[in-house]
């Protein structure tokens, strides 16, 4: 009795390690091999990490057992799937978890699977210490030029862009190192082969000796204007490759067409109505606006003219624009029609079209030229000749008027010619009438003794420094 | 034999002996195409308008020498400064005028209400011409004299002179104007001036023809000066000016926008 109750004493801290167990779970077999001391993880490679089977936590007293400690939660060796201590394991029950083992290097890794547990009724604190050792061992590797290592599945290997159809051999290439003992072979493929669809190279199989290193130059033929995705195979193992289309651009624009100012011919005579069109040198391609506008720069000293203006908006500036298939530039008012005026002096168009940023000019001289008349009658009244002579001047610089009244035997009636400088009354009237540009309109009154049915016609001769304008015999009627 | 008083027109003008001026060329008033009355300044080729001497206007012909104008419901008479000498409440809608050979307002006529008014030189004053009597759409107005009033009437497709007297309403002459269609004015003489095909005709109290190359389309012509017609082409329309004397046609300045 004596004996077995020291024996019980001995074993008293035997028991209360024994209430804690650690066991290897065989799924297939579904049995548990208790893990001792010691326990090695692996093999693993740098790309091939080891992950164990099922380890399970037991209780296999009665009482709980509240887990404090279970670790290393981090690291090369760590575990894996794992309940973040502190948490109870009931009697008879067990707690699973992982170790997994990722090396990042060739070589030999060690750590120390520890678990502390206190049974929640006698407060006893259990230990369990596993010394892991895990050894990575070789396998082929895969580096671009920049250093970057690759593992299968891992991060996408990228190999750029290039226009559809269009080979493109990436400036970085990839080196394939096999250290282990036998030959390896590396397959480039697209990830969905299709005749005539995305090619990833090299087409062919590149086999790396054992113990030797190669360089792998990877090419990309993009058949579609898309993100495209291949692969490389290295000894079973899938790298992911990808590389971006895209379309080849649109061909630029033909030149937008070229336009021409032309002016109808009478755009260089004063008191006309001319035309401007825009024929362009072959059929807009597409839309343009702006606009057409007129300067006119006048002569010498000369006033500007307010009337030398479109028609359509009485203004200097019309709006314009171009439709595809347009061979001439539209007005978007009128027809390009504009009055030239009565002042001597240059019209200057300027086309301006802001989508194309397309401009033209052209200009047109309007020369000093005699007195114009446009319209001169001489009309009988009780006792006297009313004359009236409407025209312009674009020189607005009329200087004399002669008149010579005939009877209707063809005689001048005295005093014959009467002559009349009017270049201080006209320079006057242009100056207080700056709308009228070189316009007039003077109505004069002869006073007539005698009998006025003898006076038959009267001619007038108008001055300005272009020369003499002579009306001819102006009936009296 | 006769004796021209005259050294030189200015200088005669300083000494009073004659009288002599020089203003810038007004050919007539026009109603603009935001219904303004605009004097219409300038020559053949160089036109400009003037300041609006009238608003909201609905028809308006002028002669040069005066011009008549109609608001919603109202007559009015210009002098040839654009001043008014006379006006008269009327019933609404446009209408048409009718000068003397010298130029004077002479007759309105109200299609809505169907008068005729005769102006007397202080106001507007009925007559007894009857719409009933003119049979269709009058188109345009004339005085050929003192007593009658002439009117382009359309019917039934046809344009018609129809002469109406002033003094009792009777119907004085009605002829087809055969050939000829609206728009269509007549003048006191009786000339007639109308649409013809890419022509616009003149055809005299003979019955002889002038025609003028015209390829737009014509919606209204109206007395605008003497010797000018306003022409409204399309629509909406733009506004031409027939000389008549000339035959040539003009595009005149539309109102700045």
């Amino acid at each position: 009795m004596t004996v077995r109750l020291l024996l019980l004493a001995a074993m008293l801290p035997l028991a209360g390690l024994a209430q804690l167990e650690l066991t290897l779970y065989d799924a297939t077999a579904n049995t548990e091999t208790p893990i001792g001391s010691s326990l090695s993880v692996g093999p693993a490679t740098v790309c091939g990490p080891f992950t164990s089977p099922e380890i399970r936590l037991r209780n296999i007293g009665q009482d709980p057992i509240n887990v404090t400690t279970l670790g290393p939660l981090n690291g090369v060796i760590a575990l894996n799937q794992y309940p973040l201590p502190p948490f109870p394991v009931p009697g008879q029950s067990l707690q699973a978890f992982y170790i997994s083992f990722t090396p990042t290097a060739l070589g030999t890794f060690n750590a120390t699977l520890t678990v502390t547990g206190t049974d929640a009724v006698t407060q006893t604190v259990y230990n369990l210490n596993v010394a892991l050792t895990g050894t990575s061992i070789a396998a082929p590797t895969l580096t671009d030029s920049s250093g970057n290592s690759y593992c299968p599945g891992g991060a996408t290997i990228y190999v750029g862009k290039s226009q559809v159809g269009t080979p493109f051999v990436p400036p970085t290439t990839l080196t394939l190192a096999n250290p282990t003992q036998s030959a390896v072979t590396a397959t480039v493929a697209e990830v969905t082969p299709t005749p005539g669809g995305t090619d990833f190279g090299p087409t062919s199989p590149v086999t790396v000796a054992a113990g030797a290193t190669q360089t792998l130059q990877l090419t990309f033929t993009p058949s579609v204007p898309n993100t495209e995705y291949g692969t490389l195979t290295l000894n079973g193992l899938v790298y992911n490759l990808a590389g971006d289309g895209y379309a080849a651009p649109p061909p630029p624009p033909p030149p937008a067409p070229q336009p021409t100012l032309q002016l109808s011919a009478n755009a260089n005579l004063s008191d006309n109505q001319a035309q401007v069109s825009i024929p362009l040198s072959a059929a807009a391609a597409s839309v343009d606006t702006g606009t057409l506008k007129l300067a006119f720069q006048p002569s010498g000293n000369l006033p500007d003219d307010p009337n030398i203006i479109f028609i359509a908006n009485s203004t200097r500036t019309v709006s314009v624009q171009v439709n595809p298939g347009d061979t001439a530039v539209q007005f978007q008012a009128g027809d390009g029609t504009f009055q030239t005026g009565t002042t001597a002096g240059t019209i200057t168009f300027t086309l301006d079209l802001t989508v194309s940023g397309v401009t033209a000019s052209a200009s047109t001289t309007i020369v000093p030229a005699h007195v114009a008349l446009d319209l001169s009658t001489a009309v009988p009244a009780t006792d006297s000749i009313i004359l009236s002579l409407a025209g312009f001047d674009n020189t607005h610089a009329a200087s004399m008027l002669a008149f010579t009244f005939y009877d209707t035997t063809g005689k001048a009636i005295a005093p014959g010619l009467i002559q009349s400088d009017v270049a201080t009354a006209f320079a006057s009237y242009y100056k207080t009438n700056p709308d009228a540009g070189g316009v007039f309109n003077l109505q004069a009154t002869f006073p007539v003794t005698g009998d006025i049915t003898q006076v038959a016609s009267v001619d007038v001769q108008f001055t300005n420094p272009q020369g003499v304008t002579d009306t001819g015999r102006l009936p009296v009627q | 034999m006769a004796t021209v008083l005259f050294a030189g027109a200015f200088a005669a003008a300083q000494s009073g002996r004659a009288q002599s001026g020089l203003t810038p060329p007004q050919i007539g008033f026009l109603r603009d195409s935001v219904q303004n009355v605009r004097p219409l300044l300038g020559i053949s080729g160089n036109f400009w308008l003037g300041d609006a001497v009238a608003a909201n206007v609905v028809s308006a012909a002028s002669s040069g020498n005066a011009s008549m104008l109609k608001t919603k419901d109202s007559l009015c008479v210009l002098n040839a400064l654009g001043h008014p000498v006379g006006s008269a409440w009327t019933a609404t809608g446009t209408a048409l005028f009718a000068f003397t050979t010298a130029g004077a307002p002479a007759l309105a006529w109200l299609p809505d209400s169907g008068e005729l008014l005769r102006w007397n030189g202080t106001g507007f004053k009925p007559t007894p011409a009857s719409a009933a009597d003119l049979d269709g759409a009058v188109v345009s107005l004339a005085a050929p004299d003192s007593s009658s009033a002439a009117f382009a009437v359309q019917r039934d497709g046809q344009l018609w002179r129809v002469d109406i007297s002033l003094l009792d309403g009777g119907v004085l002459f009605a002829a087809n104007l055969a050939g000829a269609a609206a728009p269509a004015l007549l003048f006191d003489d009786g000339t007639l001036l109308y649409a013809g095909k890419a022509a616009l005709v003149l055809r005299g109290p003979q019955g002889q023809e002038r025609t003028i190359a015209f390829t737009g389309s014509a919606v209204e012509f109206t007395p605008m000066g003497q010797d000018w017609i306003l022409v409204e082409n399309g629509q909406p329309p733009t506004y031409l000016g027939l000389r008549l004397s000339t035959g040539r046609l003009f595009e005149l300045p539309e109102v700045a926008q």
